[in-house]
Formats: structure tokens, sequence, C-alpha cells
């Protein structure tokens, strides 16, 4: 196990720095550049020469490129060029917003979710399974900006309960705080409440079938301690290893999101940063993404692993 | 000054003087506002009969962050309209736009206009203690002409500068500069006064730290959250009255705040909710929702700013005059500007400084909005046009510009030019435009200008209108100081403007301004708004 | 042969008054499920709308009037107009054309790089490691960004959308493919035709991929519905197809700027996005419960009581 740790730790490096590296050559090679956004719209090209000499982006790529992969190799993200600031402290600074807000849209998610998932498997094939199951993917099936911005509609502008957009830290405010991170966590976790819904329903169905269950209900337990004890426990498992699979989706939806609320986090810092063309800030967040995401896979499959000892490791997770 | 010399200067007399005209300046705006032409009423707002209230925290609406907080750097409004509270100029505008002394106490030019003297305001702090020195003013003026196009202008007309005490600058000229005032007043890409103590610390592209002379001073920045700003206690507010931009700030905010939201609907919700007190700009589209809205003031404004296509004269396509009179002909303005701004929010004169009463003319206004189709296509064939097609670049970032860029294009194809109509996103336009061989047309935003000479219609310009008699002409309008003689000029200029079509002018789009009905006191607007005398009622 | 292992013949004679029709039997459940059924129905009847875009729309999407602009639902202009005075009846046919044809496009194109990946991976256990660390990697580099990217040097253009798609879904396929490959490999009848001798890819294609087609297919719907929203999603954020084309994400991207103004801007395509994505996902949905070969079974479960 610890091997195969190390080895899946090891092998992060190298993929995180062709990514970094991929990312350097996109950045390079699409059109725009920093000092022609830094100037505004009524600079003169003379001017805008001048400051990408200052900026040694008139450089040829081939004495950028090893500039740029010493600095990473040091763990030196580098200086953003509009954020005033050591990249590395501009992504620290947004990632509390983003993984606050993913953390509660998944809580979300997974309350709305999965007592529908149950509550349809249990009636399976009756009305209720069907509209639980619709309404869960109703969630899924709406664009998640025009769901925020009906949420936004009805919660900030007609009942003035809650504020249009904006963040509050924890640390700052606590109730301010959540009443500012509730529709924004409601948008996105609305928009992936069905996967949990149909995951737990799926898994609990394939444990139904297996023979200990048949045993159980024929031992004359309650039929609430087979589905608790026996079921759902069991359907667990699968379920939360095929979601962790899939929050590689979540941080598409945590872009837009964050874009409707004006929340700082790493999706709004990756827009605004490709949008400017904070060179080095793009190439910060997209090693530090990859990173995470390589990191989450791991410990969803260490999970897998653990728990399940029929699973061998090197067959089920590669 | 200090603490008590402030307090005696605030005495009862001015203290009523100075509410007395902030509340006529607030009738005269809301007249002002309702006889323009043109549909877009003002909604009623009663003008104050309570006394401003000190305290509490503005909070305004922006369209994005800054790309930084050095009013030096960049042309872009929105860091004026932020960081214009924390720094100042010598000089800023009064009601009527002239150019009055603001961090300066006097200036005098010499009759023969080679020698300017400038003496500073004695006492003035720094947010860091440090007092305004001629060597903080001489610093600035060297940073900032090695960015500026104007900067640079008025540097290369200067033989040296000599400090001759710490508070009286001379300007040793080798030619002569009437619009010296103008040149270091507040605009974009002004001339910020920063201590030089600042400036030795900073390189050309970023400051150490922000500190200026202004009413607010710096507290914190947090990207995509908000730049905040509190009142500055020791502030040297000027004497007078209030007048535009020039006069006493009252400061009665506690702080300022302001807020990047980029989604424009977002922004509108906000307003609405209550939960911003202005926003920075929003489309006239959105003026009948927030007209119903409680708590909500719009005012529509007269026009200072314009739609500008820009041509560029470096294509093959269009060297021929034929070709491009042919695309000045065509154009139906009045469909465009109803695209791009709506019923009664803009207007179709040919003036070149909206806004700025003292330099209306209709020189070349024959030329303006000819809306003649079957010239245009007579135009074509007598210039022999081939057919290559005519690369329009535009962003879909700015909604007006689009709008109005789409709608243009559609009329040229009707006229039988070929369109590649390139949408690219902000910063691939911007690095685009630089390179001759990209493009032929794109929309550009002409906001406003005080006086022609900030304008720049230079052969260095975008779009690379090469002509010495024009050439000429600008220079001649930044040398002279006498109106009438720069007024003669301007109109050669402008005419020089309709006939070789070095650009298009499609007409002047009004401003709306809106605002939560609590906040009062906002002062002008053309060159940004300024909270220093703004106040929250409630 | 094929390795259906529930194929029969019709009963016939006497013994067909009580013994079931076994032949087919997933063909029965799909074609008696309401679910699959309706959700099918649903989207051939927007494909064909769109397909004959240009004999069915009352006019030309693209044109612009400002004259007559943001106008509400009228005889004229049964949906209303936008801010440049197209008719959004319009644009909105037109514009399933380009969404269906993304959403089908990246869907057929990832599922089939990503299953000849996947196959590939888990057939061969040396190429497995390398490939999949390939995939990791894909999946690593945050698709949204990758998407932007793409669209800003390519141009705002439909391949561009696609092609920045596709790369986020063929990770997906290739782990399911992969995954299936693993599994089936081990049966005894593949063990047995390769023991015959059977070349690779006739094993790969007629056994391994024969029987993983099923979930293939259940899974490209579920692709579909997320590249139709992802689409509406990159255009909000400025990364999509250029607004003259219409797209119902770009619709919706013009529609919540001017939500509280001109709502049919917003409801119209917002509405048929809902259900083209809603009618993927169903079909999905009642596709897998078709062909799972144990759903049948459940029905006479005495747990689900």
């Amino acid at each position: 196990m610890t091997g195969f740790i190390v080895r899946r730790l090891m092998l992060a490096v190298p993929v995180m720095l062709v990514v970094g590296t991929i990312t350097f050559l996109l950045v390079h090679l699409t059109p725009g550049d920093p000092a022609a956004v830094m100037l505004g719209p009524e600079a003169t090209p003379g001017q805008v020469d001048q400051l990408r000499d200052e900026m040694g982006l008139n450089d040829p790529l081939i004495i950028q490129y090893p500039r740029w992969l010493a600095d990473v190799l040091r763990f030196d993200l580098g200086r953003s060029i509009f954020l005033e600031r050591p990249v590395s402290q501009a992504i620290l600074e947004r990632a509390t917003p983003t993984l606050q807000l993913t953390a509660y849209a998944m809580l979300i998610a997974i309350a709305l979710g999965v007592p529908a998932g149950v509550i349809a498997v249990l009636h399976r094939d009756s009305l209720i399974d069907k509209i639980l199951l619709l309404l869960a993917l109703t969630g899924t099936a709406i664009a998640d900006f025009f769901l925020g911005m009906l949420l936004i509609l009805l919660f900030a502008v007609v009942l003035k309960w809650l504020p249009s957009g904006g963040y509050v830290a924890f640390t700052a405010d606590p109730v301010g705080h959540f009443r500012a991170m509730l529709l924004p966590s409601l948008a996105l976790g609305i928009s992936i409440a069905g996967l949990p819904a149909r995951l737990i329903r799926t898994a609990m169905l394939d444990v139904i079938q297996e023979d200990y269950v048949r045993v159980a209900v024929a031992k004359g337990l309650s039929h609430w301690t087979v589905v608790t004890r026996h079921v759902f426990r069991n359907a667990l498992l699968p379920a939360i290893t095929v979601f962790g699979y899939t929050l590689g989706d979540l941080l598409g939806g945590a872009v837009v999101v964050e874009t409707v609320f004006s929340l700082p986090g790493m999706g709004q810092l990756v827009v605004n940063s490709i949008a400017r063309r904070d060179f080095p800030v793009i190439q910060g967040v997209v090693m530090v993404i990859a990173l995470g995401y390589l990191l989450a896979n791991l410990l969803v499959d260490i999970l897998y692993v653990a728990a399940d000892p029929r699973v061998r490791v090197t067959r089920a997770v590669g | 000054m200090t603490r008590n010399t402030r307090r005696y200067l605030w005495t009862r007399r001015r203290f009523l003087t100075t509410v007395g005209a902030l509340a006529g300046g607030a009738i005269l705006a809301a007249c002002g506002g309702n006889d323009s032409s043109g549909g877009g009423d003002s909604q009623e707002d009663p003008t104050p009969t309570v006394d401003p209230r000190r305290g509490g925290q503005i909070r305004v609406a922006l369209t994005g962050d800054p790309p930084n907080l050095d009013i030096h750097q960049t042309t872009d409004s929105i860091v004026v309209l932020v960081a214009s509270h924390m720094y100042e100029t010598l000089f800023t505008w009064d009601a009527d736009y002239r150019p009055v002394p603001l961090l300066a106490a006097s200036h005098e030019e010499s009759e023969d206009g080679l020698l300017h003297t400038l003496k500073l305001r004695a006492d003035v702090p720094f947010h860091n203690g440090e007092t305004l020195k001629a060597e903080d003013v001489v610093a600035s003026i060297e940073r900032w002409s090695g960015i500026s196009g104007l900067g640079e202008g008025l540097m290369e007309a200067v033989d040296k500068i000599e400090i001759v005490d710490d508070l009286t600058l001379e300007f040793h000229m080798s030619q002569p500069f009437g619009t010296f005032r103008m040149a270091l007043a507040r605009q974009l890409q002004g001339c910020a006064i920063y201590p030089k103590s600042v400036l030795d610390a900073s390189d050309s592209t970023s400051l150490s730290e922000y500190v200026g002379t202004g009413p607010y001073k710096f507290v914190e920045w947090l990207p995509d959250q908000h730049i905040l700003m509190e009142r500055f206690d020791d502030y040297a507010s000027p004497g007078g009255e209030v007048d535009g931009y020039a006069g006493p700030k009252a400061q009665y905010a506690d702080r300022l705040e302001f807020i990047p939201v980029r989604t424009e609907a977002s922004r509108v919700a906000g307003l609405q909710a209550g939960d911003y007190h202005y926003v920075e700009t929003l489309s006239p589209d959105q003026v009948p929702v927030l007209e119903t809205t409680e708590g909500v003031a719009i005012d529509v404004l007269p026009s200072d700013s314009w739609l500008n296509i820009v041509l560029n004269l470096r294509s093959p396509v269009l060297e021929d005059l034929r070709v491009r009179r042919a695309i000045q002909v065509a154009l139906d303005h009045e469909a465009i500007m109803l695209a791009a701004f709506g019923e009664g929010y803009y207007e179709l004169t040919p003036e070149l400084v909206p806004g700025a009463p003292t330099w209306y003319t209709e020189a070349g206004a024959e030329f303006f909005n000819q809306n003649d189709p079957d010239r245009a296509r007579e135009l074509l064939e007598e210039a022999g046009y081939d057919g290559t097609p005519l690369r329009i670049m535009v962003t879909e970032e700015i909604q007006q510009e689009y709008n109005g860029t789409l709608t243009m294009a559609q009329q040229l194809e009707e006229v039988g030019f070929n369109i590649e109509l390139l949408v690219y996103d902000g910063a691939t336009l911007s690095d685009q435009r630089n390179d001759e061989t990209a493009w032929e047309m794109y929309a550009a935003w002409a906001s406003f200008r005080p006086d022609p000479v900030m304008r720049n219609l230079t052969s260095s310009a975008t779009g690379w209108w090469e002509n010495e008699e024009k050439d000429e002409l600008l220079a001649q309008l930044q040398s002279e100081s006498d109106y009438d003689r720069r007024f003669e000029i301007w109109e050669q200029v402008q005419y020089l403007f309709y006939e070789e079509v070095p650009r298009l002018k499609i007409g002047n789009s009004r401003r709306v301004v809106a605002r939560s009905a609590a906040l009062q006191d906002i002062g002008p607007t053309e060159m940004q708004p300024e909270f220093s005398n703004a106040w929250l009622d409630g | 042969m094929s390795v259906r292992t529930d194929v029969r013949s019709r009963p016939r004679g006497w013994r067909a008054s009580y013994q079931p029709d076994r032949r087919r039997p997933w063909l029965d459940h799909l074609l008696g499920s309401k679910q699959v059924l309706g959700s099918l129905a649903f989207l051939a009847l927007v494909t064909v709308v769109s397909v004959a875009a240009p004999l069915i729309a009352p006019s030309d999407p693209t044109y612009i009037n400002p004259v007559d602009r943001l106008l509400g639902p009228s005889l004229k202009y049964p949906l209303g107009t936008d801010d440049l005075g197209r008719d959004q009846l319009s644009r909105l046919i037109y514009g399933g054309r380009v969404s269906l044809l993304i959403g089908v496009t990246v869907t057929v194109a990832s599922a089939v790089l990503g299953s000849a990946l996947g196959l590939i991976a888990g057939f061969y256990p040396r190429l497995d490691a390398p490939i999949m660390r390939l995939m990791d990697g894909v999946m690593a580099f945050p698709g949204v960004l990758l998407a932007i990217a793409i669209v800003i040097s390519l141009g705002a253009r439909q391949s561009s959308v696609v092609l920045a798609l596709t790369a986020v879904y063929v990770p997906v396929v290739a782990r399911m493919m992969r995954g299936m490959t693993l599994v089936i490999r081990e049966l005894p009848y593949v063990e047995a035709a390769r023991a015959m001798g059977l070349r690779d890819r006739h094993i790969l294609t007629r056994y391994v991929f024969a029987n993983a087609i099923s979930p293939l297919i259940v899974q490209a719907t579920f692709i579909a519905a997320y590249a139709i929203l992802a689409e509406a999603s990159l255009s909000f954020l400025g990364a999509s197809v250029d607004a003259q084309t219409p797209t119902w994400g770009n619709m919706l991207r013009g529609g919540q700027r001017l939500l509280s103004r001109a709502w049919w801007m917003a409801v119209a395509p917002g509405t048929i996005l809902f259900l083209t994505v809603l009618a993927c996902t169903l079909l999905g949905d009642g596709l897998r419960d078709a062909f799972d070969p144990r759903s049948r079974e459940r029905r006479g479960d005495p747990m689900l009581r």
C-alpha cells in the first residue's frame, strides 16, 4: 500500500510539470498580452511595446521558458502582474472561498440527493420514485448561471432576505459568512444533487440483490434495520468512489457560480487571470489545480482499496 | 494643516455656504438632467432638505478589478474612478471645465510663454506623514511623462525644471506650451502626485505603496473582493466653494469600498437589493427595471462621450479615400446608435468634444450621417473595390460596442462590402490593435475630454492617421494659449477629421447614473464620479 | 458466434401460450418504458425541427433590426426580439442546430476515441499504465481553462468548443471502457476465444466491445447532456461560439443579462435547454434500466414492497 502511494505521488510530479509546460506554451502562443491590458483602451502601440520590453515579454520563448522552469523547480511560482503579490499568496488567499463553496455545495447535494435516492429505491417503480428522481434530475438540467441568477432575483431582490453576492470570511463574521454563502452553495449544490441521488439508488439496488440481504430478511430482521445496517452501508462505498471521481466537474461549476456571486475564489482567479493574461498566475493556478485533482483522486482510490479488501490494488486503480 | 486650523476654517458661515452650494448644485443637476432632449426621464430626486450626515461606508460596484492603482499607468477609466480619491493632481476642473489649481497654489505663464512658475500649497500632508514638496512634483512628473503621451509632449517642450524652493518650481520651456495646466490636470493617465520617497522605491510599472494627498487613504486591496479606503483625517481640504471637481472636500463618508462585480445582472440585482450604493456603468437597457425599484435613483445626464470607429489607414484596402468615404456615407447612424443604446439614450451631432460646450463646432457636419447607400455603392464602383474583405474586430465584452459594430457590419454588407467579423476577447483585441496587418476597423469609446488637446489624434495613436497638416495643427493646439485662436485651429482639425475619414463618429451617448436613493451629492461624473463630498442619507 | 446467453428461438406451438417470449427481452422492456420512449420522442422532435430550420424558421436569425429591439412576444415575433432586434423564435430553432450538433459531435468523438483508448488499455497490460497516466494528466487539466484557452487561440467557433469538450470527456469514457475490458477479459469465453487463436482485433470488437456497448450508450447520453450544458456555461464565461451564430447557450447568456428587462430572451432558450438535457438524462437512465439484466429480476423482489 505504501509503495502504491509513493509511486502515485512520484508520478504526480512529472504530470504537473507537463501540465505546467503545456499551459506555458498555450498561454504564450495565444494572442494578447498583459501589457496591452495594463495600459488600457487608449494606449498607443508605442507605449504597449515599451511596456512589453520592460516586462520581458519580448524575449523569445527559448529564454522565457527555462527562466520559468527554473523558478518552478525552486517552488517559486513568480509574482502576479495585476494582483501585486506573489502567485502562491494569491492562490492561498483564493483557495479558502472555493473550498468552502465546494464543501457546502457537496453537503447540500448529499443532503438533498441521498434521502431522495433512498426513498426512491424503497418505493421503486412507484410514483414517488419517479417524482423524486425527476426532482433530482431537474436541478442537474438547469444551466448553473441561470439558476444562480434566479436565486438572486428571488432571495436578494424580491424577498431581500440574503445578499446578492460578495464574500464574508468566516473568521470575520460567522453569521454573515453563511448568509453570503447560502445562495451560491445552493446554486452549485442543486446542480449536482442529481448525481448522489442516482448513485445511491443504483448502488442500493445492486446491494439489495445480494444473498446476505435475503438472509437478513429471512432471519426476520426489521425492514428498517436491514436497510440501514446492510443495504445502505454497503452501497455507500461504491457510491462515494464514483462521486469522488466525478469531482472534476465541480471546478467548472464553481467558476460560474463564483462569477455570478462575485466570490473571490480560485474560479474567478482563473477566469480573470486569463482575461487579463496574467501569465504567472495562470501557469501557477493550473499546476496547483492539477496537483489538487491528482491528490483528490489518490485519496479516493486509497479509500476504495482500504475499505474493501476484496479489491486488489493494482487491478482496480491501475 | 492642523486640526485646529481646519476647525477654524470650517466656521458656521462656511458650513452654510457649502451646504447651500451643494443643494444648489443638486437642484441644477436634477434640472439639467430633465431638460435634455430625447426620452429617458430622471427619476424624481427631491433636493435634500436635510443636512449632510457624517459617517457610513459608501459601497461602489465596479465592472471588475482595476488593473492597478497607479494613475500614471493606464488609460482605463476604472483606475481614475477608484484612485482619484487617494491621489490628487496639480490642477483640476471647475464646473465649466476650466483647469484650476488643486495641489498648485498658483500658476503663472510668462509673456513669451517660455517660463511657467508653479507655486505649491503649503503644508499639504501625504498619507504617510510627509509634506508635499517640489521634489515630489518633479519626481512624479518625470515618471508620468515616461509613460503618458501627453506627458511626453509636455516634456519635449521643457528644457529643464528648476526647483527654486520647497514650494516653487520653474519650468523653462524651449517652446510655448499653452495647455500646460490641462496636461497636468485630473484625467485618465494623468499626473497624480506621489511622494518622491515612494517613487524611489518603485519602478515604472508598479508602485511600492499607495500614498497620496487625497481625502481618502488606502486601507487594503483584496482582489476580487474589494478595495477599501478610509477618511484621511489630516487632509488639506482646498478652500473656496465646491465648483465642479474643485473646491473643498467634506469627506462625509467614513470609508469607501469598491467591489468588483463582473456580471452586469448581478450589479443590477445588487443595486436593487440595496447591497451597493453606486454602480460603475450600466447599460441603458437596465433603466426601465431600475426606474420602478424603490430606493434606486436614476439620472440620465447629457451626453459626453461618443461611439468611435477607428480605421486602419495603413491597410491597403482603406488607402483609397473613396473607399473610406463609401464607408462614411453608407452608414445609418440612427440605427447603429439605437442598436447600441436604445431609444432616447443617444444624440446624433457632429462635434468631437461633446459635454464641453465651449468647443462645440459643426465643422465638417455635411459629412456626418449622410446615410446614402446608393452613393456608397457608386463610390465603391468608382474606386474599383475588388471584394477584399474588410476585417472588423469586435469583442463581446463591451455590449454597446458589440451591438453597434454588428449593426454597422450589416449595413456595410448591404452596400457591397465584403465584411469579415473578427470576434475576439478583450485582451486579444487590445493586442491585435497594434498590428497594422491584422485589421481594418474596430469600435472604440471616445470618453469625455474637457479639451480637444486631450484626445489623441496624433499619428502615434491607433489607426495611424498620418497627415502633416493635421499634425501641425495639433502641435499648435497644444502650444497656443489663446482660446479664440485654439478654437479656430480645432475647427480645422475637426473638418479634416470628417473630410479624410481616419475614424468615424457615429453618435453621442447619454450617461446613465444609477445609485441608491440614499447616496447624495456625487458631484460631476464626466471624469468619473467623486465621492469625497457624497454622503449617505439613512 | 454471439455470446448472448439468452438467445432462444421463438416459442412455437402449444408452449407459446404459457412461455414468455425470451428472445429479446431487453427490447421489450425498452419499448415498454415510457421514460425511454418519451425522451426519444422529444429528442427526435427537437432534432427534426433543428434540421428543418431553414424551412420552419420565420426569418433570418442573424438579421439585425434595431427598430424592433426588445419587443415582447407578439404575432409578428412569437418569442419576442433581443437587443439587436433579432427574432428569438428563429434564433431558437437555428440555435438548436448548433447546440445539438455540438452535443452529438462531442459525444461521438469522445465515445470513439475514449473507447479505443480504454479497450487498448484494458486489454494490453503494458499499455495500461501509460495510457491511464495520460488520461489522468488530461483530466487534471482544468476543463474550463482548456476550453477558454482553445477558444481564444482558435477563435470563437464551433470546432473550438467541440475540441475543448471532447478533451474533457475522452478520459471519462476511457476509464469506463478500461474498467469493463478488465472484467470481460477474464471471462471464460474470452479466454476460450484466445485459446482458439482468434485475432486480438476480432476479440476486442466482437467479444469485449459488444458486451460493453450498452453501458457505453448509457454513458454517451449523459455526456450529451453535460456537453449541451457545458456549452451554455462556456457561453456565459465568454468562451463559446460568438453571439451572431445563435446557440441556446449564448442566447441564454444574453437573456440572463437582461433578465428583469426582457424575460422572454432567457425563458425560451432556458426552457428548451432544460427539457433537452432532461430528456437526454432520462433516456440514459431508462436505457440503463433496460439493459441491466438484473433489473428484470428485481421486479419480483420481496425486499422492495
